[in-house]
């Protein structure tokens, strides 16, 4: 890796780590509007976080130290896993950017999530917990194999950057049922992992059905920013994924910088269309009950599974 | 309306006599205990379709609780108990609802209240036990903008296994408070025993105050078109609501707009949003113009378009009837038991409206059906809204066209004795009861239809998962205020 690279890549985290509110507050802006609201400006994330940074935290008194250590090991995990993203170029922290450590990165966030659920010690941190839990054991399966399907169509071992590269390389040949298949597996991940209506109502504070909120409830300050911003941060690395790992098209693969400039228009888009598509999904389905909960993330496994085998049998 | 026969009942027999008319099918509307020199007397009102029956048994501090042999009666027993110091002996749960007063004695006993000191209990907890059994203490204070109200979740996993409500956190002596002169007009005090009710308890009251006055028919006809107005913008506060908790959100903004429209409306046309101070004893106070009742016509119509809209999307979507279908049902074998009304019971049902039992105002002259559904789901009380914003709206369009020109409004005098309102509100049947001697109201008794319909909701919730809670408790759409009085 050169400078030239390593800058680049410092370039690219810092945009996704900023880009993320914005990220957020276009599906907000988008939903109200098809709610025939006004709604919130799209610049309200960053207000919002700077109000939180602003103000104190208050921690409850049967909280350990893990309480204030969570949200610092939340933002480290999605800031680590910003500099992995190819957003822009798909080269980027060759050969360090491993599948594997993503997809494990993703499991750890949620594990201290889990925990700061628990540290608070009111019931529905205690609640949330049990069922992030529940839908995490699910999730990650369906996440290790949908990406590893990538990596074995494109031959590309466990090296995220060489993906990108490949499927563009392969030309039309590329889109392949595996492709489909996992693509659609990442979709359905991605709207679970995120915790997005129809799994969770991230809008809601009811008490009793929420599942990212009420981990996030004992949370304050800057503590509550941290978390907060982590959130947004995944949701947009999701995104960014889907854009250049399964729909790599446009993005830049030299570092010339026509095809940087090219790049950045076509993930610009790319991430308006899932956007656009995440608004449009909540705006139309209710919530799931709980207990349905496993079977569609059963589905998305089953997508990845096929996805895989297809590989090799067509 | 005065009903001032009543039949005489020792306390001792009270159980065993009211056992006989609840196996004979009748219901306990409502009972209170009115204070006398010495002791009290209790008023047991009991209905079974258009018939009305008062019991009074005159009781030194204590009596056979009536409870063990008519389940509904609980809830109301509390009440006598921790209000007016009465005890019923043999009732099994008796836990006062407020746990955290100031001043000592009964608030309803005359002259015995001292505002002096406080007394705080701890809320019970559930005391269900085994592995993986957790409790889960919800409220009073919630993360909506919702009443206040204690819940306590016993559950193993997601499944709730039993809940307890324990609400009285709105107290605000209402009953006490309506104690004074009957020339003074108390509508605005009524209207605010349950705010969203505002109609329903300013009629109840007015009913209860006018004795058999002969009401101008216009009053009669506009009173209609309040009373249905409420109804209107209650179901679709519901429907909207439901659609809120399970997360459709493009239903619930198309609900809640019509509903802002209706409620925008009617501070045009009425001159409050909520209706309050419309219904006043001896009719109406406001009149409506030519062109108002014009705009009161499109404004109904476009409601009642909404409420079907909203209908069909939650129809149409495979996601949505999944959620409400099978969640939280409420037999009806439950439902009979426990003594619930108006919607809840319809879901379950259970074909009673006293619109058309015992109609009052215009009601007799107009035709209108009673929607009922019999799956007593969330579904069934969502779809039975539905019907009845259909039904609201063509009792009003039929009130514009049958309404004659007229006085609104008359004197009335307010007969010495015991005197009833009963109305239709939009949760169910209300009852407003006043004792008045010598020209003093000497109790005033409210029976809010959430008060019975509250005990069915901790039934209709087991066995349900605890994310589901929060739609069940909307479809339902009960009053914290109107019950804690």
């Amino acid at each position: 890796m050169n400078y030239a690279e390593l800058a680049l890549m410092l370039f690219q985290a810092a945009a996704l780590i900023l880009i993320s509110p914005l990220v957020a507050g276009i599906i907000r802006k988008l939903k109200a509007m098809m709610q025939n609201r006004v709604g919130a400006s799209i610049f309200q994330p960053y207000r919002d976080l700077m109000k939180l940074f602003r103000k104190e935290t208050v921690v409850s008194e049967n909280a350990s130290f893990l309480f204030r250590a969570i949200p610092l090991v939340c933002i480290t995990s999605m800031v680590l896993l910003a500099a992995m993203t190819p957003f822009i170029y798909s080269g980027v922290a060759a050969p360090y950017a491993d599948v594997i450590a993503m997809v494990y990165i993703f499991t750890m966030f949620r594990f201290a999530m889990v925990l700061g659920g628990l540290e608070g010690g009111s019931a529905f941190g205690g609640m949330g917990s049990s069922r992030e839990a529940m839908m995490s054991v699910l999730i990650e399966p369906a996440l290790l194999i949908s990406i590893m399907t990538l990596s074995a169509m494109t031959g590309a071992g466990f090296d995220i950057s060489e993906i990108s590269s490949s499927i563009i390389g392969a030309g039309a040949a590329a889109i392949s049922p595996a492709l489909l298949l996992a693509g659609t597996s990442f979709l359905i991940t991605m709207v679970a992992e995120n915790t997005r209506v129809p799994f969770d109502n991230p809008d809601t504070h009811l008490e009793l059905t929420m599942v990212h909120e009420g981990m996030l409830l004992e949370y304050s300050g800057k503590g509550l920013a941290f978390m907060e911003l982590a959130s947004m941060l995944r949701l947009t690395i999701f995104m960014a994924l889907l854009g250049t790992l399964f729909f790599p098209w446009g993005t830049a693969v030299t570092m010339a910088p026509s095809a940087l400039a090219l790049s950045v228009v076509a993930i610009a888009i790319k991430m308006l269309v899932i956007a656009f598509g995440i608004a449009l999904l909540e705006s139309t389905i209710a919530k799931m009950r709980v207990f349905r909960m496993p079977n569609m993330l059963t589905a998305s496994f089953a997508l990845s599974l096929m996805a895989m085998i297809s590989l090799y049998v067509l | 309306m005065i009903f001032n026969s009543s039949t005489p009942c020792d306390p001792e027999i009270l159980a065993q006599y009211l056992g006989t008319f609840y196996a004979d099918g009748w219901r306990i509307m409502s009972m209170f205990a009115s204070e006398s020199s010495p002791g009290a007397t209790l008023n047991v009102i009991l209905r079974r379709g258009s018939e009305i029956v008062r019991i009074t048994s005159e009781v030194d501090g204590r009596y056979p609780a009536v409870t063990p042999r008519v389940p509904s009666a609980s809830i109301l027993e509390r009440t006598i108990w921790e209000m007016n110091g009465i005890v019923p002996e043999g009732h099994d749960y008796l836990v006062p609802s407020i746990f955290w007063r100031k001043g000592n004695g009964h608030p309803l006993q005359k002259g015995g209240y001292f505002a002096d000191g406080e007394s705080r209990i701890p809320i019970p907890k559930n005391h269900v036990s085994g592995t993986g059994v957790y409790e889960i203490p919800v409220g009073p204070v919630h993360a909506g903008v919702i009443e206040p109200g204690h819940f306590r979740f016993s559950a193993a996993g997601e499944p709730i296994l039993r809940l307890k409500i324990h609400l009285g956190y709105a107290h605000k002596g209402v009953e006490k408070l309506f104690e004074g002169p009957v020339k003074q007009n108390l509508s605005h005090l009524a209207e605010r025993i349950s705010g969203d009710n505002a109609v329903a308890h300013g009629l109840a009251y007015a009913h209860a105050m006018e004795g058999d006055t002969d009401i101008p028919a216009r009053a009669r006809y506009l009173r209609v078109i309040l009373s249905e107005l409420e109804r209107i913008h209650n179901h679709l506060d519901v429907i909207a609501g439901l659609c809120t908790d399970s997360a459709f959100s493009v239903a619930a903004a198309y609900g809640a707009e019509a509903r802002e429209e209706l409620l925008r409306a009617n501070h045009e046309l009425f001159g409050n949003r909520m209706l309050m101070g419309s219904i006043v004893p001896g009719g109406v106070k406001r009149d409506l113009s030519a062109d108002q009742i014009h705009k009161l016509e499109n404004v109904v119509m476009r409601a009642g378009f909404a409420a079907m809209k909203v209908d069909g999307y939650m129809r149409r979507s495979p996601s949505e009837v999944d959620r409400l279908e099978t969640t939280g049902v409420l037999e009806t074998e439950d439902a009979l038991r426990l003594g619930t009304v108006g919607t809840v019971a319809r879901a379950s049902g259970i074909v009673s409206d006293v619109r058309a039992d015992l109609p009052y105002d215009a009601y007799g002259a107009l035709s209108f059906n009673t929607v009922s559904r019999n799956k007593g789901d969330v579904m069934s009380r969502a779809a039975v809204r539905v019907g009845e914003v259909t039904e609201s709206v063509s009792i009003i369009l039929q009130c514009i066209t049958d309404m004659d020109k007229g006085e609104i409004r008359t004197e009335t005098e307010t007969p010495e004795g015991f005197s009833m309102g009963i109305v239709e509100s939009p949760r169910g049947e209300l009852l407003h009861c006043a004792d008045i001697r010598d020209g003093n109201i000497w109790r005033y008794s409210v029976r809010d239809p959430s008060v019975v319909n509250w005990p069915a909701l901790e039934l209709a919730v087991l066995g349900n998962i605890v994310p589901d809670f929060p739609l069940i408790n909307k479809s339902f759409g009960l009053s914290y205020s109107g019950n804690d009085l």
